[in-house]
């Protein structure tokens, strides 16, 4: 009481700003006192509910009634359908990035491996799969930036390593990963430059830079951080309470294959569009892309089917919704290019074949991101949909309510559902 | 947290402690933040408790004075006039530039049989025990305040709308008109107001004392009898909400005494808690990666060693 009646103490710094107001706290008289208002009362006897105080359960009105009154009760219980949950506010913006700098992680992962494992016969991937992951890369981050509410601040997520949250992870994983593909592209650059002036020796960066151990620091370093960049938009995804995304485990491994695969296809069309002509037979590289590119395929076939299988009915918008169209072309386009990769033509119709398979994945990988992204801004618009997420599972035990099961439909509904309160069982 | 280092000893040391302390604390930070001090329970002079809202929506009377005392105390801009026909609700949700919402439910009897009423309540943050808008933002800038509850800095805050996502009961909204600064906002608790050792205003005006503000623990207990004392009377659909935990999700420090199903006030039945799991979800994705990256690497050399031999 005492507290109440005395002046406003402004003893924080910070309510300076605060003093000009006029007090709006004029209602005193209606503020009830709480302490120690609230004393048990002693047990009585319960009162059967009458019929003045029990509540009737509306009948449920015929769909035909439903649709001319927008105050009957609908199938199931809601609050006029008004959706639970906000639209996501990831524009376009981040679908491109998602898919640009999963092209750039997995262009940049091939393009080591070639070299690590294959050495120089591969060394026309190599370069081109470096200078496509800087491609990629580099509109990343003005697209992320963009989207932000207040783009001058994007600096604030490298304000805290706090790799709990993904978006913080994935910012410092591609500042990371940014230097090691910056790195790469510099020597790179140098290499084939020197060779086609033939002072390679006088070089000193090149030479600091193709030190054998400097190189394998750099790769033990930046192939994990390009795995991250790959893998974290999905892990992101799935970390949000959106109907389409929440807690799928499917995500991740899906944008990671997505992300090989279609770095993949960057390097191969760009080795195509950078030659003259074609080979009588069919250069290494590719024949190595192909392949790697067929395994990535199946991986992320396989992560969408398990995506689409674990997410069930909350996937309606890629079913049968607006995102419906995405999500077909994806898998459409992704077994097309593989008909035509593996397709045995002539040499003379080898290499169009070869780049239309791979614009055609490249479309595919696009589009996988569309789809995921904004299919999670129809799922949360959907009312049924955003209930959804947050309904236990058919049949499954209430936590914290042994032998009871989830309510299936309104009229089997009971208080105790949410673990609170049956009579007799409250704590005090 | 301050953290206290055993091998610099307990507070002694002066300057090299302290010049280490920084190194030590701030080392990962490329700008490292302006540290503020947290209170510590232990310490005298901080405060302690958490404080929250009960609202009991059997009180509630729709008069939407919450909604006008939150918008006025906060300085928060009109929603417009927008009528929806959802009975007296025109506002729909909370969000952004709408801290308290008071929600309408008609519900008709058919035939004539028992009696048609009114659900109210007024829906705030639920400032979650465990927040996933907490855990989500990479900034930093939504935190646990002194009173316990959910509270975004705006001068941290860019704009990122992960908090808006992470949210199960779509509470935060992102300002995106067209002169709002585009961060995240939401119910302070009236935290400048507790900071005062004033009530929010939302609870200090509401004639009913649906809406109650206090320390968790009183309002805990006053919540279970006030349930308690319902059931006596014959109102036996009176449950807490929020109270000691909704299925899996841990307890809000906003929690709310309901007549009916959950979602007939828009709130989850069981709010997915969607951190669970991330880091097996993390070691899948980077795996598949990895395992591509491998056979790749495979390939590579197989085809490298056959064409050069």
């Amino acid at each position: 009481v005492a507290k109440d009646k005395k002046d406003v103490p402004y003893e924080a710094g910070w309510t300076e700003n605060l003093r000009h107001r006029p007090d709006p706290n004029r209602v005193t008289s209606l503020q009830t006192d709480m302490t120690g208002r609230f004393e048990p009362r002693p047990m009585g006897e319960v009162i059967p509910p009458t019929p003045a105080t029990a509540y009737a359960r509306p009948g449920l009105a015929s769909p035909e009634a439903r649709r001319h009154d927008p105050q009957s009760t609908p199938a199931e219980p809601s609050y006029y359908d008004v959706p639970m949950l906000k639209q996501p506010v990831w524009k376009w913006q981040i679908a491109t990035y998602f898919y640009l700098g999963g092209l750039s992680a997995g262009a940049y992962i091939l393009s080591r491996v070639a070299e690590r494992a294959g050495g120089r016969r591969y060394e026309d991937l190599t370069r081109v799969g470096s200078y496509v992951a800087m491609a990629g890369l580099i509109p990343s981050p003005p697209l992320l930036i963009w989207d932000l509410g207040d783009p001058k601040r994007f600096h604030h997520m490298l304000r805290v390593w706090k790799p709990s949250s993904p978006m913080n992870f994935g910012t410092w994983s591609i500042v990371a990963y940014s230097g090691m593909a910056t790195f790469e592209v510099v020597r790179q650059y140098l290499s084939a430059r020197g060779k086609r002036i033939g002072a390679k020796e006088r070089n000193a960066l090149l030479k600091v830079m193709n030190n054998g151990v400097l190189l394998a620091a750099h790769d033990a370093a930046g192939i994990p951080f390009a795995l991250m960049v790959a893998g974290y938009t999905g892990v992101l995804l799935s970390c949000t309470s959106n109907p389409l995304w929440c807690k799928n485990a499917w995500l991740g491994p899906l944008f990671s294959a997505s992300a090989v695969s279609t770095g993949a296809e960057a390097i191969s069309l760009a080795l195509d569009v950078t030659t003259r002509g074609e080979p009588r037979t069919e250069s290494a590289s590719h024949v190595v892309l192909r392949n790697v590119d067929t395994l990535a395929h199946a991986a992320e076939m396989a992560c969408m089917a398990g995506f689409m299988k674990s997410a069930g009915q909350k996937a309606k918008t890629l079913r049968e919704g607006r995102m419906s169209g995405h999500h077909r072309f994806a898998k459409t386009a992704i077994v097309t290019s593989e008909i035509l990769k593996w397709l045995p033509v002539s040499r003379r119709y080898r290499k169009p074949v070869r780049m239309v398979a791979s614009a055609l994945g490249l479309a595919a990988g696009f589009s996988t991101r569309w789809s995921m992204v904004f299919g999670g801004h129809e799922a949360a618009a959907d009312p049924h949909t955003s209930r959804l997420v947050s309904r236990p599972k058919e049949g499954a035990a209430v936590s914290g309510q042994a032998g009871r099961t989830a309510p299936a439909a309104r009229d089997q509904w009971q208080p105790a559902d949410v673990r609170m309160s049956a009579p007799g069982t409250v704590a005090t | 947290m301050t953290l206290q280092l055993p091998i610099l000893g307990d507070g002694r040391g002066g300057a090299v402690r302290d010049a280490v302390h920084d190194v030590v604390e701030n080392f990962p930070n490329a700008f490292p933040p302006v540290r503020t001090e947290v209170p510590q329970p232990d310490r005298p002079g901080d405060l302690k408790r958490i404080m929250g809202f009960f609202t009991d929506t059997t009180l509630c009377i729709g008069c939407k004075a919450c909604e006008v005392a939150c918008k006025q105390w906060n300085q928060l801009p009109s929603d417009g006039l927008d009528f929806t026909g959802y009975s007296y609700d025109n506002t729909k949700h909370l969000g952004a530039t709408t801290w308290r919402h008071v929600a309408f439910k008609e519900q008709i009897a058919a035939d004539g049989e028992g009696q048609s009423r009114w659900l109210m309540m007024s829906d705030v943050c639920k400032h979650c025990e465990e927040a996933p808008c907490q855990h989500s933002c990479p900034t930093g800038s939504i935190v646990y305040n002194e009173f316990g509850d959910v509270y975004v800095q705006n001068d941290i805050c860019n704009g990122c709308g992960y908090c808006v996502a992470a949210c199960p009961f779509g509470v935060l909204g992102r300002a995106e008109e067209k002169h709002d600064d585009g961060h995240a906002h939401k119910c302070t608790l009236c935290m400048d107001r507790q900071a005062a050792d004033m009530t929010p205003a939302c609870a200090k005006v509401c004639p009913t004392s649906s809406i109650q503000f206090g320390p968790i623990e009183d309002l805990r207990a006053h919540a279970r009898q006030r349930v308690r004392d319902l059931q006596q009377r014959g109102n036996e659909r009176a449950y807490l909400y929020g109270c000691d935990s909704v299925g899996d999700y841990g307890p809000l420090n906003a929690f709310f005494l309901l007549e009916d199903h959950p979602n007939e006030y828009n709130l989850p039945v069981s709010p997915p808690q969607p951190f669970r799991g991330q880091k097996t979800r993390y070691a899948v994705s980077i795996a598949m990666g990895a395992a591509l990256a491998g056979a790749a690497a495979w390939l590579f050399g197989k085809e490298g060693g056959r064409r050069r031999g």
